[in-house]
């Protein structure tokens, strides 16, 4: 025999199978009553009812189809404007745009750090100008706007977008979606240079803002999406997601802000791994663990402040640079699991996340495989249609009570901020990393195309990938400079120092009002954090001493 | 006498904040024996550079995901090359798509690693390349 031959033979007998979930949750050959027997209906429900495991809506996708979007992102503002009406054009039913690394960071385009990174893996939110580009031609108030920021460029990105409502004259009433605003992510590689208690402040006054002017935009999406893809397994996210939930309503109540109020307001996002019913119990656990965790430890009463609004983004970390076609079947099946968990909205990481930001042809793909779900398979007649399973029902169980422990490690250690000080969440990132790695180069992880399956490279794929316009960056960097020079600089002046004003008088008085008139005299995000920056005692260059 | 350890310097260049591949390629190199200077994120060509000089390394090591790279690297390596340490190699990991994978090459960059590279090619691709400057 030969040796291709005795593969053959090989390959005849393997098991793929696997002994436990990706984060490690037993798995038997199959499940059967008893593995449920324990559970009382009640506590699994019909959907739309508390805890809201089988989703929040009783007609769940024949009330709505998912929000169907992807992320946008790059250039100017008018270029990334083009590619939102683009995906318009494909069936988005919502839009999703992320900032690039300045905006992040929470510098000006024209930051001398920012020079080479203006544009380049988002799009620049330096002033109200990149908002008002951004959405030219788009009517703001009639479709929902992700904005898939970290932390703390957040609070200003939302004030630009509150600033171009009132200019258009909408009613602030009509908005709909999110900003991420999630001063958590600075403890999972969105580090900026700004000290937590400030982002918690402005986070919050964002959700007081939301809350006072009954506005029914998420003002906090909780990242786990992040954590996770900074390398937490599935019941890690959770776990941790709950935490992060549990700081930023503590401050909300601390506010003095009534629960009710506050919870039906915060979404999270989540992303979805490759091991599909793991990801599927996750998102129905999520659920429970909100339900309780909103209801038990905050006391809230009303319904929609026990029903979370979830939402997925496919995983990154997943896909591979080598064949790369075949992420277009990863993202299917991980999006699968968001729809079969019950999402609301849902955007990917697509094809060829290994290369660059999306091309068009990647963001078509994208809203195709969200679209032919939506309407060739039938998948969303019936809400839950996995409900009731053995195994999903004891998997989601398993799952559930293996994110409470991290919970509650998490919160005996005085809760996610302490943790991260002490160094608990590093090492949890690290640990898991590792333990990533080592399974892919022992082949414990398989990755189709990669460490299996190989071809050799010059038959890999071609892809049509995506570069930023040329000179893009420039034009950003020479637009944000003109701006400086050509607005009236005493009123952006007096805008500022009211800023100052207002945060002298202490903490607890929002920001945001104030924040939204400096926008409206085209103050930018360099100088608005600069100021309150140099208000409570800071340099007003963040990057100071980088330079 | 005691052999002196590879020193290696890991990086991040500009302002992406991806550092995962950093940490963990940081780990695989100290298990691996060698003495890792960890620079962290944000960093500037300059600093990259002084921080060379003063930690006197064998290689350095920038991991990018940012299209950034294209020209923060090449503005690296001729800084490298004005205060005559070219003899100090320059490995890149993580997404490095083409042309720039080609460019960055021309620019004085030694080697790329892709995402799909075992930290065993890595070390042993380190291990080579400083043994063969005569350590």
């Amino acid at each position: 025999m030969c040796e291709r031959d005795e593969i053959v033979v090989e390959r005849y007998k393997e098991g793929a199978y696997k002994k436990e979930t990706d984060s490690g949750i037993k798995l038997k050959e199959y499940y059967t009553p008893t593995d449920t027997k324990y559970l009382r209906y009640e506590e699994i429900n019909d959907p739309g009812q508390f805890p809201f495991v089988r989703g929040i809506h009783a007609d769940m996708y024949r009330g709505k189809i998912w929000t169907r979007r992807m992320l946008v992102g790059f250039g100017t503002a008018k270029h990334t404007n083009e590619r939102l009406k683009y995906c318009i054009k494909l069936g988005a039913s919502g839009l999703c745009v992320v900032c690039d690394t300045p905006t992040q960071l929470c510098i000006d385009s024209d930051h001398p750090l920012a020079l080479n990174e203006a544009g380049l893996v988002g799009v620049p939110f330096a002033s109200l100008k990149d908002m008002e580009e951004l959405f030219d031609g788009i009517a703001i108030d009639r479709v929902s706007i992700s904005f898939q920021t970290p932390g703390d460029p957040g609070p200003v990105i939302f004030s630009q977008f509150i600033a171009l409502a009132q200019n258009r004259n909408i009613s602030l009433q009509s908005l709909r979606g999110s900003t991420t605003n999630e001063p958590a992510l600075k403890m999972f590689g969105y580090e900026t240079m700004n000290p937590m208690d400030i982002s918690l402040k402005l986070s919050t006054d964002v959700i007081e803002f939301c809350v006072e002017n009954n506005i029914k935009f998420h003002p906090v999406v909780i990242g786990g999406y992040v954590f996770r893809e900074n390398g937490l397994n599935a019941v890690q996210e959770l776990g941790v997601s709950m935490a992060a939930a549990a700081l930023c309503l503590e401050e909300a109540v601390k506010r003095g802000l009534n629960i009710d109020q506050v919870a039906p307001r915060i979404a999270m996002v989540f992303s979805v791994g490759s091991d599909f019913f793991e990801e599927v119990a996750k998102f129905r656990a999520a659920r429970r663990m909100w339900a309780k965790l909103v209801k038990g430890t905050f006391n809230a009463k009303e319904d929609h402040s026990l029903a979370l609004t979830l939402s997925a983004h496919t995983s990154g970390i997943t896909l591979a640079a080598r064949q790369p076609i075949n992420n277009i079947i990863r993202s299917a099946y991980e999006f699968l699991s968001a729809i079969l968990g019950g999402c609301q909205a849902v955007d990917f990481s697509s094809y060829d996340e290994p290369f660059s930001t999306p091309s068009e042809l990647a963001s078509r793909i994208s809203l195709n495989t969200q679209n032919i779900t939506a309407y060739e398979t039938g998948i969303l007649s019936v809400a839950d249609p996995l409900g009731g399973s053995y195994f999903i029902e004891n998997l989601t169980n398993e799952i559930e009570h293996e994110g409470w422990k991290i919970y509650k490690k998490i919160i005996e250690m005085g809760g996610l901020i302490k943790a991260y000080d002490k160094g608990w969440i590093r090492n949890l990132i690290d640990e898991q990393i590792q333990k990533r790695q080592v399974a892919f180069e022992k082949k414990e992880r398989i990755i189709v195309g990669v460490n299996e399956f190989k071809i050799p490279d010059e038959e890999e794929e071609k892809l049509p990938i995506h570069f930023n316009p040329p000179g893009a960056t420039e034009e950003q960097v020479k637009n944000i400079k003109q701006l400086k020079n050509t607005r009236n600089n005493r009123e952006t002046e007096k805008a500022l120092e009211r800023i100052t004003k207002k945060l002298e008088k202490g903490w607890s008085h929002n920001l945001i009002p104030e924040i939204v008139q400096a926008v409206q005299c085209y103050a930018t995000i360099g100088e608005i954090w600069g100021t309150v920056r140099k208000t409570i005692g800071l340099s007003y260059d963040p990057f100071e001493s980088f330079i | 006498m005691e052999k002196r350890k590879i020193r290696v310097l890991i990086t991040k260049i500009g302002l992406d904040g991806h550092d995962l591949g950093a940490q963990l390629i940081a780990k695989i190199l100290r298990d691996a024996g060698m003495e890792v200077i960890y620079l962290g994120k944000f960093q500037t060509p300059k600093r990259i550079v002084s921080a060379v000089i003063s930690e006197s390394v064998d290689i350095i090591g920038i991991s990018v995901l940012s299209p950034n790279h294209i020209l923060l690297i090449p503005e690296m390596t001729d800084l490298l090359k004005k205060h005559d340490m070219s003899h100090v190699k320059v490995i890149v990991g993580g997404i490095v798509p083409e042309p720039f994978a080609s460019q960055i090459i021309e620019h004085g960059v030694n080697k790329i690693f892709a995402h799909h590279s075992t930290s065993e090619d890595i070390i042993n691709y380190i291990k080579q390349q400083v043994t063969r400057e005569g350590r």
